[in-house]
C-alpha cells in the first residue's frame, strides 16, 4: 500500500522544523562547509569573538591590533559553518507494514522529517533501506528542492521480505559518503531479537553519530490475544500455535520489556542514541521531543 | 466384570459422542499474523512440534476425554468384578415370617433378630453377588428380585413383617432353590426359628448341593430361636353341628404347649363378649389338651365365640386367642313335590318337622317351580323337565333320567330282601340299620361317576349320594310305599332326615360363619372385607381374599367368618441350643473383587491429573 504525499508531508509540521537543526556531539574535522553555525570556531569570514591566546593556538589567528593596544595576545574566533552527511536507514521489511501499517506511516514520516531538517540546513541526505540487503534509495541530496524526489521515493518504497539487520548494518559504510549522522529507523526485530544488539554493535565502526529510532506498535508490546492462536510470522511465514492466557500475556510483556531494556543498555554502552517510538504517540510532539533531547538535534 | 446398573452406564457412556463430535468439528484456531513471533516462541518451550505430533496430541486428548467419560459412566453404572467360577453369584435370603417369628425372646422378637442377623451378614457380601429376598409363611413371596443394590436389599429385609400364618417351608425352599439357580453357584440363607421346618443348629446344611438342573447351591440355616421357648396356644377350634340337633353345636378345642416344664394355663370362653366358661389346664411340654364344649345357636343372630388363654411369660401371643362364628339357627326348609303323597314319607317328614328344626312344604308337580326357595327339594316319583341347580336335591323313586341322574323305572318293582352297604360310615347312613333293610327297587339308577352308591341290590344301586358342582344329590331308587319292611322301621325317618340334612349341609355352612385358619383363601362376591378388632375395611382386588389376620370378619353382602392361627407347628416354638449366634458369612473378598467403583474413581482422577499435567503443564501448543 503506497503512502500518499499528504500522509508524509505535513507543511505545518515541517514549518515547525525550520527552527531546529542538527548538532553534532563533538566537533569533527569537516571537509566541507555548510551554512549551519556551530559552537566551534572556524575559518569563515563571520567574526564571532576573541579569546586569550594559549600555546598551541594558531598564531595566525592572533589579533595584532589588539596586542598593540592592550599588550596582550588574543586570537580572533570566526564562526564555523558545518556541513555534514545525514544517512537515514529505513527498515523496509514486511514487519514494518504487517500487521500494523501504522509503523510504516510513522517510519516514513520520521524519515521525511529528518531528511527535511537536514536539507533545510544544507546538509547532504542519503536514504537507504534495510531489508534482505542494504539498498540505496536516493543519491546524496542537498537543498530543499529535492523534497519532492524524496517524498516520491519514500511513497513508492515496497515493504516486504525479511530483515537481515546485522548484515545490512555491517554492509553500511558511511565513510564512503562522508562523515555525519546516521539515523536508523526500524523495529529492529530482524531475524531474531537476540541479534538486535549485535546489529547495533556495528554502529561503533562508523565515523558518524548514530541514532536508533525503534518503531513499535502498542500491540507488539502488549498483545491482546487470548485462546488458541495460530501465529504466522509476517516475514518468514513461520507458523506457531499457542494457547494464550493472561499468564502467557504477562510473560510476553515481561520478555518484551527485558528485550527493550537490553537494547537500550547496548546502545548506551556504545554512545548511540536510542529512542523507542510507539505508534500511538502524537507524532509531532514526540518528534520535537526527540530533537530536543538528542545531542545531534537542537533548536536554533 | 459387569455393571450393577447397565442402563445407567449406557446412558452416560453415550456422552462419548460429544467429545467425538467436538473433535471432528473442533473450531480451528484463530490465525493471527504477527511481527513478534520470536517472543511468542520464547513462551512455547517446544519449538519442534511436527504436524503429526500435534495430531497425536489432539487424538490423545480425545482418547483421554473418552476414557474419562467411560470411567465416570462405569462408576455411575457400578462396575463390579464378576465373581470367580467357584464364587457365589446368587444369594437368596429366605426369611421365615410365619407366626412363630413374632415370639419374643427376652426383649427382641425373633423377626427383629432375624433382620439384624441378615443385615450384619449382608455387610460381608461382595457387590457382584445378586441378592434375592424371599419371605415365606404358608406361601413364599419374593420381596426383591435379584438385585445388586445392597440398599434395596437392606430395605427389603427391613420391610419383612410377621404374618399370623403358619409356615410352610417346602414351597419356599423349592422357590428359593429355583431362584438360587438363576446364576450358579448359589447360596441360600434360611433365617428361621425352626418353626416351619424344625432344624437344629447342628443340622445346618453347609455342603453344596445340586438342584434339579445340577447347579451347586449352598444352603445355610440361620437360627434365631432362643434356648427357652415356653409357650401355650390354641391349636384347634372347630364347630360341629350335632346330628339331628341343628341348633346345637359342639366346639372342639385343642391346646398345645412347648417348653421345658409343664405349663399351667387358664382358658376363658366368651360368647358374644360374655364369659361363659373357664378351664384350668396343665399341659406337658410338647403335649396337648383337647376337649369339647357345647354351644347353642340362636334364632335371631350369629353368636361370636372367643377363646383366650391366660399365661404369664407366654412367648407368642398370636396363638392365645381363637375365634369362631356360631351360625344363626334357621329351620331347614324342605319342599316335597309329589303327585300322590306317600303316607310313610309324610309321616317321617312330619316327625322331623315336629321338632321345629324343619319347615315342611308340600306341593304337586303343577306347583313347580315354587314361589319360595327351599333348602332341599324332595322329588317323589316326579322330576321336572329341567334340573334345578339352586337347591339340594333328594329324588325318591325316579321316573326317568334328568341332569346327572340316569334312571329307568321298574314298573313292577323288584323286591330286595337285603341290600349291601358300600360305605357304612357315610353320614347318610348315620343311625340307619342297613342290615335289616328290605326294600322294593322301583328304578335302575346310574350315578355316572358323580353319585356314589351307598346301598347296592341285585340290579344295581338303590341308594346313591354325591356332589356335583357344589350341589348335593341323594337318589333313593325304591318306593317306601311298596316296600314291606323299611317304612315301618325307625331307620326310614333317620334316612330321610340324614338325606335332608346331608344335602343341605353346604347351604347351612354358607349361611353360617366361615371359621377358617389364617392363610386360608375364601371367595367373596363383595369388593371389600370388614375386619373386627380392630375395625378396618379393606378393599378387595379380586373374588378371593386371603385371611391374613386373626379375628372376626364379614363382607358387606352377607358372608362372615373368623380367622385364627390354630397351628400346632407355630405354637410349639422351637428352641435353639445356642440362641442368636451370629456367624460370619463365608464370602471371599479380594482387593480387586466386588465393587470396582472406588478403583474406577481413582483411575478417573489419575487420568484427570495426567491429562492436566500433559496438556496444561508439559505440553503447550
Amino acid at each position: 500500500m503506497p503512502t500518499t504525499d499528504a500522509e508524509l508531508f505535513d507543511t505545518k509540521f515541517l514549518d515547525r522544523l525550520r527552527s531546529l537543526f542538527f548538532r553534532l556531539r563533538k566537533r569533527r574535522q569537516l571537509q566541507k562547509r555548510g551554512n549551519q553555525p556551530t559552537p566551534s570556531a572556524g575559518f569563515t569570514r563571520e567574526f564571532k569573538d576573541h579569546r586569550q591566546y594559549t600555546p598551541g593556538d594558531d598564531y595566525r589567528a592572533i589579533d595584532w591590533r589588539l596586542y598593540a593596544r592592550l599588550d596582550r595576545t588574543f586570537i580572533r574566533i570566526f564562526e564555523e559553518i558545518q556541513e555534514f552527511h545525514v544517512h537515514i536507514l529505513l527498515d523496509r521489511s514486511a514487519s514494518m507494514v504487517e500487521p500494523f501499517p501504522e509503523k510504516r506511516i510513522v517510519a516514513s514520516r520520521l524519515a521525511v522529517g529528518m531528511a527535511y531538517l537536514a536539507l533545510l540546513s544544507q546538509h547532504r541526505v542519503s536514504i537507504l533501506s534495510i531489508g534482505e540487503e542494504l539498498r540505496r534509495e536516493t543519491r546524496p541530496l542537498k537543498g530543499l528542492g529535492h523534497i519532492p524526489t524524496l517524498l516520491k521515493q519514500l511513497a513508492e518504497l515496497k515493504y516486504s521480505g525479511v530483515t537481515d539487520l546485522v548484515g545490512n548494518l555491517k554492509q553500511f559504510r558511511p565513510s564512503r559518503d562522508r562523515r555525519g549522522v546516521v539515523i536508523v529507523i526500524s523495529d529492529l526485530f530482524g531475524r531474531s531479537p537476540e541479534l538486535s544488539a549485535e546489529a547495533i554493535a556495528q554502529a561503533t565502526r562508523w565515523p558518524a553519530e548514530t541514532h536508533v529510532i525503534q518503531v513499535l506498535h502498542p500491540q507488539e508490546q502488549r498483545p491482546t490475544l487470548e485462546g488458541d492462536i495460530r501465529l504466522v510470522d509476517v516475514e518468514t511465514s513461520e507458523i506457531r500455535r499457542i494457547w494464550m492466557t493472561k499468564r502467557e500475556l504477562a510473560r510476553y510483556e515481561e520478555a518484551f520489556g527485558e528485550y527493550l531494556e537490553e537494547l537500550g543498555r547496548a546502545c548506551a554502552q556504545r554512545q548511540i542514541n536510542y529512542f523507542p517510538w510507539s505508534t500511538d504517540l502524537a507524532f509531532e510532539d514526540t518528534f520535537v521531543s526527540l530533537l530536543s533531547r538528542g545531542n545531534a538535534l537542537a533548536p536554533s | 466384570m459387569h455393571f450393577l446398573f447397565p442402563s445407567l452406564f449406557y446412558f452416560w457412556a453415550a456422552l462419548v459422542v460429544v467429545p467425538v463430535i467436538l473433535y471432528l468439528f473442533r473450531p480451528r484456531p484463530k490465525t493471527v499474523r504477527t511481527s513478534t513471533l520470536p517472543f511468542f516462541k520464547w513462551l512455547a518451550r517446544e519449538h519442534q512440534d511436527t504436524t503429526w505430533l500435534k495430531r497425536l496430541k489432539y487424538l490423545l486428548s480425545l482418547l483421554f476425554c473418552i476414557l474419562l467419560i467411560l470411567l465416570a459412566a462405569s462408576a455411575l453404572g457400578r462396575l463390579v468384578a464378576a465373581p470367580g467360577a467357584d464364587e457365589v453369584k446368587t444369594l437368596v435370603v429366605m426369611i421365615d415370617r410365619s407366626a412363630s417369628m413374632a415370639a419374643v425372646d427376652g426383649d427382641v422378637s425373633r423377626i427383629d433378630a432375624a433382620k439384624r442377623l441378615v443385615k450384619n451378614r449382608l455387610a460381608g457380601v461382595p457387590a457382584g453377588v445378586g441378592v434375592v429376598v424371599l419371605a415365606y409363611d404358608n406361601r413364599p413371596e419374593v420381596l426383591l428380585s435379584r438385585s445388586y443394590d445392597m440398599r434395596q436389599v437392606q430395605r427389603a429385609v427391613a420391610a419383612v413383617e410377621v404374618r399370623p400364618v403358619s409356615g410352610n417351608l417346602a414351597p419356599a425352599r423349592h422357590l428359593a432353590r429355583r431362584l438360587a439357580s438363576l446364576a450358579t453357584p448359589g447360596a441360600i440363607w434360611h433365617v428361621t426359628d425352626g418353626g416351619a421346618a424344625p432344624v437344629s443348629a447342628t443340622e445346618t446344611d453347609e455342603t453344596p448341593a445340586a438342584d434339579e438342573s445340577g447347579a451347586e447351591i449352598q444352603t445355610e440355616e440361620l437360627l434365631v430361636a432362643a434356648s427357652d421357648a415356653t409357650n401355650v396356644g390354641i391349636t384347634a377350634l372347630e364347630l360341629r353341628r350335632l346330628p339331628l340337633q341343628p341348633d346345637q353345636f359342639e366346639a372342639f378345642v385343642q391346646v398345645h404347649a412347648s417348653g421345658k416344664e409343664p405349663v399351667d394355663t387358664e382358658l376363658e370362653l366368651k360368647l358374644d363378649g360374655e364369659l361363659v366358661g373357664f378351664r384350668k389346664l396343665t399341659i406337658e411340654p410338647g403335649g396337648k389338651n383337647a376337649f369339647s364344649i357345647s354351644v347353642a345357636s340362636t334364632h335371631d343372630r350369629e353368636r361370636m365365640l372367643a377363646l383366650r388363654l391366660v399365661k404369664q411369660n407366654d412367648r407368642l401371643p398370636l396363638d392365645d386367642v381363637a375365634y369362631a362364628r356360631v351360625p344363626r339357627f334357621r329351620p331347614l326348609r324342605v319342599l316335597w313335590i309329589t303327585a300322590s303323597p306317600d303316607p310313610f314319607t309324610e309321616l317321617a317328614l312330619s316327625s322331623l318337622a315336629g321338632d321345629g328344626v324343619l319347615e315342611m312344604l308340600q306341593g304337586k308337580p303343577s306347583a313347580w317351580p315354587p314361589e319360595e326357595a327351599a333348602d332341599v327339594v324332595l322329588f317323589d316319583g316326579w322330576l321336572p323337565k329341567q334340573w334345578p341347580a339352586e337347591a339340594a336335591i333328594v329324588v325318591m323313586n325316579p321316573p326317568g333320567p334328568l341332569g346327572p341322574l340316569q334312571a329307568a323305572p321298574l314298573e313292577r318293582g323288584l323286591p330286595l330282601e337285603s341290600v349291601r352297604a358300600v360305605d357304612v360310615d357315610h353320614p347318610l347312613l348315620f343311625g340307619v340299620a342297613t342290615g335289616r333293610i328290605a326294600v322294593t327297587q322301583t328304578a335302575v339308577v346310574d350315578g355316572g361317576g358323580l353319585l356314589h352308591p351307598l346301598w347296592v341290590g341285585r340290579e344295581g344301586p338303590v341308594l346313591l349320594a354325591g356332589e356335583t358342582a357344589g350341589q348335593r344329590v341323594v337318589v333313593l331308587g325304591f318306593s317306601p310305599e311298596r316296600s314291606e319292611q323299611l317304612p315301618l322301621m325307625a331307620s326310614y325317618p333317620l334316612l330321610v332326615g340324614n338325606a335332608l340334612y346331608w344335602t343341605a349341609q353346604p347351604r347351612l355352612d354358607r349361611a353360617g360363619g366361615m371359621n377358617r385358619r389364617t392363610g386360608d383363601v375364601v371367595q367373596l362376591k363383595a369388593d371389600s372385607i370388614i375386619w373386627k378388632s380392630p375395625d378396618e375395611t379393606l378393599a378387595l382386588r379380586g373374588p378371593t381374599v386371603e385371611l391374613d389376620r386373626i379375628g372376626f370378619w364379614r363382607a358387606p353382602d352377607g358372608p362372615s367368618g373368623s380367622a385364627s392361627l390354630l397351628s400346632a407347628g407355630e405354637t410349639l416354638l422351637p428352641a435353639a441350643e445356642t440362641a442368636g449366634e451370629d456367624t460370619e458369612s463365608e464370602f471371599a473378598s479380594s482387593p480387586l473383587g466386588g465393587d470396582l467403583t472406588p478403583w474406577v474413581m481413582w483411575l478417573a482422577l489419575l487420568g484427570l491429573v495426567v491429562e492436566s499435567w500433559l496438556y496444561h503443564r508439559y505440553w503447550i501448543f
